[in-house]
C-alpha cells in the first residue's frame, strides 16, 4: 500500500488537470436531440434545442445565422407542426424547404416578441431544411453590435441595461461573455432569458466561471454552445469556453481553424476569463503563465482583430501581443471599487471592408 | 468529492506515505514511537490523541495536544487557527466588497494566503506534534554547506504542451553573507528553455551555520528569470524581489520540534515577448506557505557525527503562476486565481551525497528528480 500510494496520487493528480474535457463534449451535444421520431440537427450547434416532439419544434438560437436539418419521414402522428425560434435577429426570416430545396409554405403565427419567430407548417413526411438569417447577412457593409458580461446577481436590475442598450437604434445584436448568472442554475437562466425579453434585438453568449455553479450545467440547454464561430456582413465572431482560467486543449485546434477563416476579414473574440488581467498581483486570467503565451502567440498568428473579455466588473483597454483588448464587466455584480467604473456596456461599430472597428462605452449608472 | 478536495487528499496521502517510508529512522527510533512514546505525558493513548488531531482536530486545531496533556501547545495552535481564519475571512469579505479591486487586492490577497497558510500549518502541527517523537522524526543539518550542486530530469504532464521532461542542472554558493543560485531547466530539444538566476542575502534572525541552531531568519531574495517556448513563439522575462522565510515551530512547544513553516512574499515585474508581435509588460505577487519536517539526522552525542540519513521534507502551496507547473486548474466557480502546491522531500545519505523528489500540481503535474551534491565549508 505504501509503495503504491505515491504513484497512485501522481495518477489521480494527473487525471485532474483537464477540468474542461466534459464541456468539449457538451458542446458537440448542442443543437442534436431526437424525440417522437422527430430528430433535429442543429449546424455547428448554433442553436440549443429547448423542445422537440411530434408537434413542435423549440430552438434559441445562438447566432443571428442559423440552419438545421429537421428529420419529419419518422414523425409519430400527423398534423401541424409548428417551429419557434428564440433570441432572433427582429429582421431575421425563417424558411424551410425540402430536400430539393423547395421552399414550403409557412403560415406565421404572431408573436409578441421582436426576437422571436414563430410558424406552422403542414409538413411532409420527410427531411426539411430550415434557415434563419437576415437578408443582409453577407453583406459588406458596416453595423454595430454591443458587447458586455457579469451580471451575476444584478439580474433584478439587468433591465435598465437592456432599457439603455434599446437606445442603441443602430445595434444588431448584442455579444455576452459570459457569468449570465451567479450559480449557473436552471432557474437563473431561464430568468435571464425572460429579463430579456424586453431587448428588441438578440444576445449571443458563451459561459463564464458562474455558470459553472451547477454541476448538471443547464447552460448548454439554455443558450447552446460555450464555443463557436460564426459571420455576419463578412466579420467573423468567435466564442472561447475560457470559464475554466484555461481553454481546453481540443479549443487550440478548433481556435487555429477559426482564425485561419477569419484571415482576411474582421474577426472578434468573445470569451469570459481572460488570457491577461492587466492587475497581474490580482491575476483574474488565464491559471499559466505559459498558457497566457500560447494563446496570446496563436490569436497575434491568426491576425485576429480584437478580442472582448469580462470576468473583472469594470473597463479595461489595452492590447496584448498587438491585439487590442477590451474587458468589459460592467453587467451589474459587484463592481470593482475606486475605479470609477460603474455599470456599462460597449458599443462597437465594425467596418468589414476596411477590416476595421471603433468601441466606445456606454455607462448605465 | 469535489476536484479541489481530491487533490489535497492525493497530496496529502503522498506526504503521509513519504514520511512512512523506511529508512528515514534508525530502528531503535522506531522503537521508542512504539513504546515509549505511545503513551502521552499524563497516560493518555497516543493514538488516540493522533485520531483526534487528524478528524475532530480539522475545525479545531490542537484538540490532539490537549487530548495528550499538552493544553498550553494545544491553545497556542488554536490561536494559530483563530488568526488564520479571522485573516481569511477578512481578505475574503474585502476582496468580494471591493470587487477585488487592483487598489487593494495586493494585501487583502497576501491575507487570504497567510490565513490559508496558517491554517494549514496549525493543522499539520498538530497532527506532527502527536505523532512524532519527543526528539521530532529529525534534525537540521550540522553546517550550512558552502555549496551544493542539484542535478537531474523533471517528467512532466501538461495537456496544453508536447514537453514531456526537462534536464535541470543548478546550484547554490554560500559565501561571504551572500548566497546565489543559478539554475537552467531545458528540454532536450532546447524548445522549452528557463534561466533563472537567483541571489539573496539574510536580512533577520540567524546567519550562516548559526541559523540550523536558531528558530527562524528571513532572506532577501532578488532574481532574474527567463523562459522561452521556441515551439509556440513566446517567451517571458521577469525580475522579482522577495523576502523569504523559515520558522522552527519548536518556537511554539517542544512537542513540535523539527518541524518548520516556510513564508515568502514578494513582487515579480514581467516582459513577455513573442514572435513578430509586440510584447507587453505585466506584474505577478509571490507568495508561499507551507509546512515541513526535518528528517533523520541523529546525532551521536558522544562524537557529535550525525547517523544515517539527513533531510527534510515540505509541503507548499506557491501562488506564482510563470514555473514550469504554473497555477493549478480548477473547475467551478473558483478558476483562476490559485497557483501551485509542491512537496519536496530531500536527503543526504553521507555528509556529501543525497537525492532530492520534488512534486508539484498545477496546471502541469511534475515529478523532479535530483542528485545533490553538498561541499562544507573550508573544503
Amino acid at each position: 500500500m505504501t509503495t503504491h500510494t505515491p504513484l497512485l496520487s501522481v495518477l489521480l493528480l494527473t487525471a485532474c488537470l483537464n477540468v474542461t474535457e466534459e464541456r468539449i463534449a457538451r458542446d458537440l451535444s448542442v443543437g442534436e436531440r431526437e424525440s417522437a421520431g422527430v430528430r433535429v440537427h442543429v449546424e455547428d450547434g448554433r442553436a440549443a434545442v429547448r423542445a422537440l416532439d411530434e408537434n413542435q419544434l423549440e430552438l434559441w438560437a445562438n447566432a443571428p445565422f442559423v440552419a438545421a436539418e429537421l428529420d419529419l419521414s419518422a414523425r409519430e402522428g400527423s398534423g401541424p407542426f409548428r417551429i419557434r425560434v428564440r433570441n432572433a435577429l427582429p429582421d431575421a426570416e425563417l424558411e424551410l424547404a425540402d430536400s430539393d430545396g423547395t421552399p414550403l409554405s409557412l403560415r406565421e403565427v404572431p408573436t409578441t416578441f421582436a426576437t422571436e419567430r414563430r410558424v406552422e407548417l403542414d409538413p411532409p413526411n420527410a427531411r426539411l431544411h430550415l434557415a434563419l438569417r437576415t437578408r443582409d447577412q453577407d453583406a459588406r457593409t458596416p453595423f454595430q453590435f454591443l458587447a458586455f458580461a457579469d451580471v451575476q446577481d444584478a439580474m433584478p436590475q439587468v433591465g435598465d441595461i437592456f432599457a439603455r442598450m434599446n437606445q442603441e437604434a443602430d445595434a444588431r445584436f448584442v455579444m455576452m461573455a459570459g457569468d449570465i448568472s451567479e450559480r449557473g442554475r436552471a432557474e437563473e437562466l431561464e430568468r435571464f432569458q425572460r429579463e430579456q425579453l424586453a431587448l428588441r434585438i438578440p444576445i449571443f453568449v458563451t459561459l463564464g466561471n458562474h455558470e459553472l455553479g451547477t454541476a448538471s450545467l443547464p447552460y448548454y440547454e439554455y443558450f447552446g454552445r460555450g464555443s463557436q464561430s460564426f459571420t455576419f456582413h463578412d466579420a467573423r465572431f468567435t466564442f472561447l469556453d475560457s470559464a475554466s482560467a484555461t481553454l481546453d486543449p481540443t479549443l487550440y485546434d478548433w481556435l487555429d481553424d477559426w482564425l485561419d477563416a477569419g484571415r482576411g476579414h474582421a474577426h472578434f473574440l468573445f470569451m469570459h476569463v481572460p488570457p491577461v488581467d492587466p492587475s497581474g498581483i490580482r491575476n483574474g486570467c488565464f491559471s499559466s503563465r505559459a498558457e497566457t503565451g500560447k494563446f496570446l502567440a496563436h490569436l497575434s498568428r491568426g491576425e485576429l482583430t480584437a478580442a472582448f473579455y469580462g470576468h473583472v466588473h469594470s473597463y479595461y483597454s489595452f492590447e496584448h501581443a498587438g491585439i487590442p483588448a477590451f474587458i468589459s464587466g460592467g453587467g451589474g455584480a459587484i463592481p470593482e471599487r475606486f475605479d470609477g467604473i460603474g455599470r456599462h456596456f460597449l458599443v462597437v461599430d465594425v467596418d468589414p471592408v476596411e477590416k476595421s472597428f471603433h468601441s466606445r462605452i456606454v455607462r448605465v449608472d | 468529492m469535489s476536484s479541489r478536495n481530491l487533490h489535497v487528499s492525493a497530496l496529502a496521502s503522498l506526504t503521509l506515505a513519504l514520511l512512512r517510508s523506511p529508512g528515514l529512522h534508525a530502528e531503535s527510533e522506531s522503537a521508542k514511537i512504539s513504546s515509549a512514546h505511545a503513551t502521552s505525558p499524563c497516560g493518555t493513548n497516543r493514538a488516540l490523541g493522533v485520531a483526534v488531531a487528524v478528524v475532530p482536530g480539522v475545525v479545531v486545531h490542537g484538540l490532539g495536544h490537549f487530548v495528550t496533556c499538552e493544553p498550553a501547545i494545544g491553545r497556542r495552535l488554536l490561536f494559530l487557527q483563530g488568526v488564520g481564519v479571522t485573516t481569511t475571512v477578512l481578505s475574503g469579505v474585502g476582496l468580494a466588497l471591493s470587487g477585488a479591486s487592483r487598489y487593494v487586492v495586493a494585501p487583502l490577497a497576501l491575507g487570504a494566503i497567510g490565513g490559508v497558510g496558517l491554517f494549514a500549518i496549525s493543522y499539520l502541527a498538530d497532527v506532527y506534534g502527536v505523532l512524532s517523537p519527543s526528539t521530532g522524526i529529525g534534525s537540521p543539518a550540522r553546517h550550512t554547506p558552502a555549496l551544493v550542486l542539484q542535478s537531474g530530469v523533471r517528467l512532466l504532464h501538461d495537456p496544453l504542451f508536447p514537453t514531456s521532461f526537462l534536464l535541470s542542472q543548478g546550484f547554490l554558493l554560500d559565501a561571504a553573507g551572500f548566497w546565489l543560485a543559478p539554475r537552467i531547466d531545458a528540454s532536450p530539444d532546447g524548445r522549452h528553455r528557463r534561466y533563472a538566476l537567483a541571489a539573496g542575502h539574510p536580512l533577520f534572525g540567524a546567519h550562516g551555520d548559526r541559523r540550523l541552531h536558531r528558530p527562524w531568519w528571513v532572506d532577501l531574495r532578488v532574481a532574474l528569470r527567463d523562459f522561452a517556448e521556441s515551439r509556440e513563439g513566446f517567451g517571458m522575462t521577469s525580475a522579482e524581489v522577495a523576502l523569504v522565510s523559515r520558522v522552527d515551530l519548536e518556537l511554539l512547544g517542544h512537542t513540535l520540534r523539527g518541524s518548520f513553516g516556510l513564508a515568502e512574499l514578494g513582487y515579480s515585474r514581467e516582459w513577455h515577448r513573442f514572435d513578430g508581435a509586440p510584447g507587453f509588460t505585466w506584474d505577478a505577487l509571490l507568495a508561499r506557505v507551507g509546512f515541513g519536517t526535518y528528517l533523520g539526522g541523529a546525532v551521536d552525542p558522544a562524537s557529535g557525527a550525525v547517523h544515517g540519513v539527513q533531510g527534510e521534507t515540505f509541503f507548499a502551496y506557491d501562488h506564482r503562476r510563470d514555473t514550469v507547473a504554473g497555477g493549478m486548474r480548477v473547475s467551478g466557480i473558483p478558476a483562476g486565481y490559485l497557483g501551485f502546491l509542491e512537496q519536496r522531500t530531500e536527503l543526504y545519505f553521507g555528509p556529501r551525497f543525497g537525492a532530492a523528489l520534488e512534486l508539484q500540481y498545477g496546471s502541469a503535474a511534475v515529478v523532479s528528480g535530483y542528485f545533490l551534491m553538498r561541499l562544507p565549508k573550508g573544503s
